[in-house]
């Protein structure tokens, strides 16, 4: 897959506003990765990946850090998120002050997680959610492949 | 009878409210891992802190804690050091908490040299209070206070803390638990005071100093060849690197440096603790007459 195709699936399915919001999203996921993924297993995904994707798992570690668990796995795509407004639960409507990127950071990484199943061979699906962190692999895993 | 303490006997079930992704996750797993692997269990452990995001840290660890006003954490943990010396104190606070209003009390603190650690989680902002700039905001950094960037350079703690003596300095980042894990056992073994300066982001209110940004900045001091931490003019002139590189590991320590406790002579007796479990073990009053009729 091109990667101008991999980005514009990501925005399709998160219905998100704008190429470069899904190209943000898409490129902090791979980022993260690049934290959690050991090196030998990084070198499989890359070779299914667009360039533009694969360079920014050259920098996987032969031992990744077993602590990164999934928050700070997420923080990376919340940092270039903005804040979506949360209802008042008092009042209805949209609370001026209060918002949530948490929810809307996962589903974008799902979004994401979508595109790169379909890159890969679904013998690499299980073996690549092995090496994430606690819930980061169920939102791997739930993320259906689109063909 | 705990034989072996496991990272999750410090585990609670307070809803933590810090923002999803949030770097204090990290650091909150850090200490767990650190304290489990100097096999220190939780009633051995107080956890002071002050005001601000990270400050909540103690209400969600399985250890005594003790939150206190914006900025004198350090006040009371040398306080409770002093009154009980068995207990290993540690002070948990943000830069705005640390180096802003608790500024004073950190100088002083380290030129004092109790043996206390304190885990600054410093991300550059003042969070809780939804995004002012902090100490350590880089100058030109636009915040809500800040709308044509910050004025003034940024405090520098390590370099502070060396100059006014501290005798443990190190730096980690949240995006890394596992070292950070190991510098925090390495400060709490510390005799003395360790200060360890945290970076890490705050992904609500600080789109600058990210997970990326760090990523592509930091290095490993333990992967420098002949890097000596010991060397107090080596690092000094660590303690300046910002920006393009940052240095992250013990910066310096320097062992064998009498704790503040060690040399207060109303110590000499015990400590404040020590004798009033002393006192509550004594003969019952009615002993205590008797002798006195007898010998007084």
């Amino acid at each position: 897959m091109e990667y101008r195709e991999f980005i514009i699936q990501v925005q399709t399915m998160g219905k998100l506003a704008s190429f470069e919001e899904a190209e943000t999203a898409t490129l902090a996921v791979m980022r993260a990765l690049s934290e959690v993924l050991p090196q030998e297993r990084a070198r499989r995904v890359q070779a299914c990946l667009p360039s533009e994707l694969s360079c920014l798992l050259e920098c996987c570690r032969p031992e990744p850090d077993p602590y990164i668990d999934s928050q700070t796995f997420i923080g990376w795509t919340l940092s270039g998120l903005d804040a979506t407004g949360l209802r008042d639960k008092t009042l209805g409507g949209l609370d001026l002050f209060a918002a949530d990127t948490g929810a809307e950071a996962v589903r974008r990484c799902r979004c994401v997680f979508c595109a790169l199943k379909t890159c890969l061979d679904e013998a690499l699906h299980e073996d690549l959610a092995r090496e994430l962190p606690e819930k980061v692999c169920d939102w791997f895993r739930s993320a259906q492949a689109s063909r | 009878m705990v034989t072996k303490v496991d990272a999750r006997t410090y585990d609670t079930t307070v809803e933590i409210t810090w923002c999803a992704g949030c770097g204090d996750f990290a650091i909150l797993r850090a200490l767990k891992l650190a304290l489990a692997d100097l096999d220190i269990a939780p009633h051995e452990v107080l956890i002071v802190s002050g005001i601000g995001c990270g400050s909540k840290l103690p209400d969600y660890m399985n250890a005594n804690g003790y939150m206190t006003i914006h900025g004198r954490p350090l006040a009371v943990a040398t306080g409770a050091k002093l009154a009980n010396p068995d207990l290993h104190v540690l002070v948990v606070n943000g830069d705005g908490d640390g180096y802003g209003i608790g500024g004073n009390h950190f100088v002083h603190t380290c030129r004092r040299n109790p043996n206390i650690t304190q885990i600054v989680e410093n991300n550059q902002i003042y969070g809780l209070t939804k995004g002012q700039y902090s100490p350590t905001s880089d100058a030109g950094f636009i915040t809500t206070t800040s709308p044509d960037g910050a004025i003034e350079a940024a405090f520098n703690p390590m370099a502070i803390a060396l100059a006014a003596g501290a005798t443990f300095v190190g730096r980690s980042f949240s995006g890394e638990p596992k070292h950070m894990a190991e510098i925090i056992a390495r400060g709490i073994t510390h005799q003395g005071y360790a200060l360890i300066d945290v970076l890490q982001p705050c992904v609500t209110f600080n789109r600058v100093n990210t997970y990326a940004w760090y990523r592509e900045r930091i290095y490993h001091l333990e992967e420098e060849q002949g890097y000596d931490p010991s060397d107090r003019t080596a690092a000094w002139i660590k303690a300046q690197e910002w920006g393009e590189r940052i240095p992250v590991g013990v910066i310096y320590q320097a062992e064998g440096v009498p704790t503040y406790e060690e040399q207060v002579r109303a110590m000499e007796g015990g400590s404040p603790a020590g004798r009033l479990l002393e006192l509550a073990k004594a003969s019952p009053t009615e002993e205590y007459d008797r002798l006195k009729e007898q010998f007084v």
